[in-house]
């Protein structure tokens, strides 16, 4: 049914649990995973170019220092993907990882269509209101444009996180020694 | 992890994936399965009082047809969700259903709460623009109500559908 689950992450601290919850159902489904960073200017730590006056003047050094950022902020977000892609493996999911920059939203949809997935797991910030009206919801994007099925994660509140975080944990245990039962 | 899905059906033809995916998801995930069905006044077939006069004269006999119409309307919908819930049963999944009147997409969030869902599963009738303003999107409604993951599923691919229900019925077949 599914087979193809692309999962887009945020460095948002809830990354954890929908990577957790999109790793469990590859599992018990059989799917191949695709874990997706999207390197984007409304991402809270995106590097900024330094400019201290009103004209547009950049000397060598801030470029310098900008482009250092950048590859800091790149390489953060490779390192990020690369350590739950080995983390998936180990569990047995067949998985992939890109890095793309632009909008969040037409970044997933663009990847959802040209890897043409059947399944995409993104997260919700919760944002409601003039919030959402203002930042953008993410969520709310892919969901009218998705080219197949979505799966909006909505993480609990921080004080049931920890419970539930562990209940996954077992939950992961517990499926592990499944797959190993049927291997 | 995901112990208890919520599935909202309604009679539409590509809702048949909807209910396919719940199922199969549920079936690898051993999780317990509730069918719901809104009866809502936006929906096509639902009766209406007929009032042929431009002042709302109701007589008996009118009445008594769309009282009758409504129970019918109800009957079919109660039949339908024990079709369901049979095929579920028969593919060994645990599964329950209701049957609610109102607004379907705040029905189905208080039913999630109540009944604390883990996920709702829900079709899209990909509406999109001035449609969706008009019309009303019920999975835009839920994605920004529920209390809950909320999958939307899509039927667009319809070789690969048509492939995997068949696979599904003979999997239900041989248990």
């Amino acid at each position: 049914m599914i087979n193809k689950i692309l999962v887009a992450l945020d460095r948002s601290q809830n990354k954890q649990s929908i990577f957790n919850s999109a790793l469990s159902l590859a599992q018990t489904t059989g799917a191949s995973l695709m874990l997706l960073h999207v390197m984007s200017k409304t991402d809270a730590d995106y590097p900024i170019l330094p400019t201290y006056t009103y004209y547009p003047m950049v000397d060598d050094h801030e470029y310098d220092a900008y482009q250092k950022q950048m590859a800091e902020y790149k390489q953060w977000g490779l390192n990020f993907l690369q350590n739950l892609t080995q983390e998936a493996t180990a569990a047995g999911v067949n998985t992939e990882y890109t890095q793309l920059s632009g909008n969040p939203g037409r970044m997933i949809c663009e990847l959802a269509s040209n890897w043409s997935a059947d399944l995409i797991v993104v997260g919700s910030r919760g944002l409601k209101g003039l919030k959402e009206i203002f930042l953008g919801s993410v969520s709310n994007y892919v969901t009218h444009h998705a080219p197949c099925s979505v799966l909006i994660m909505r993480t609990h509140l921080n004080s049931e996180s920890e419970p539930a975080s562990s209940e996954a944990g077992t939950a992961d245990n517990n499926q592990q020694e499944l797959t190993t039962n049927h291997s | 992890m995901i112990y208890k899905i919520l599935v909202a059906v309604d009679y539409s033809e590509n809702n048949t994936s909807v209910f396919d995916a719940a199922l199969s998801l549920a079936k690898t995930t051993d999780a317990t399965l509730m069918i719901m069905h809104v009866l809502a006044e936006e929906e096509p077939g639902y009766p209406m009082i007929p009032s042929y006069t431009y002042y709302p004269v109701l007589d008996n006999y009118d009445y008594n047809l769309y009282k009758k119409k409504l129970e019918d309307y109800k009957q079919r919908g109660i039949n339908f969700l024990q079709e369901r819930a049979k095929e579920a049963k028969a593919a060994g999944v645990n599964a329950e259903f209701t049957q609610l009147t109102g607004n379907p997409g705040r029905s189905i969030c208080e039913l999630a709460n109540t009944w604390s869902a883990d996920l709702i599963l829900i079709g899209s009738r990909g509406l999109k623009g001035l449609k969706e303003m008009f019309l009303g999107s019920v999975s835009n409604y839920v994605t920004h109500h529920a209390p809950c993951s909320v999958l939307i599923v899509r039927a667009d691919t319809h070789p690969d559908s048509d492939q995997t229900s068949s696979e599904e019925e003979e999997i239900i077949s041989k248990s």
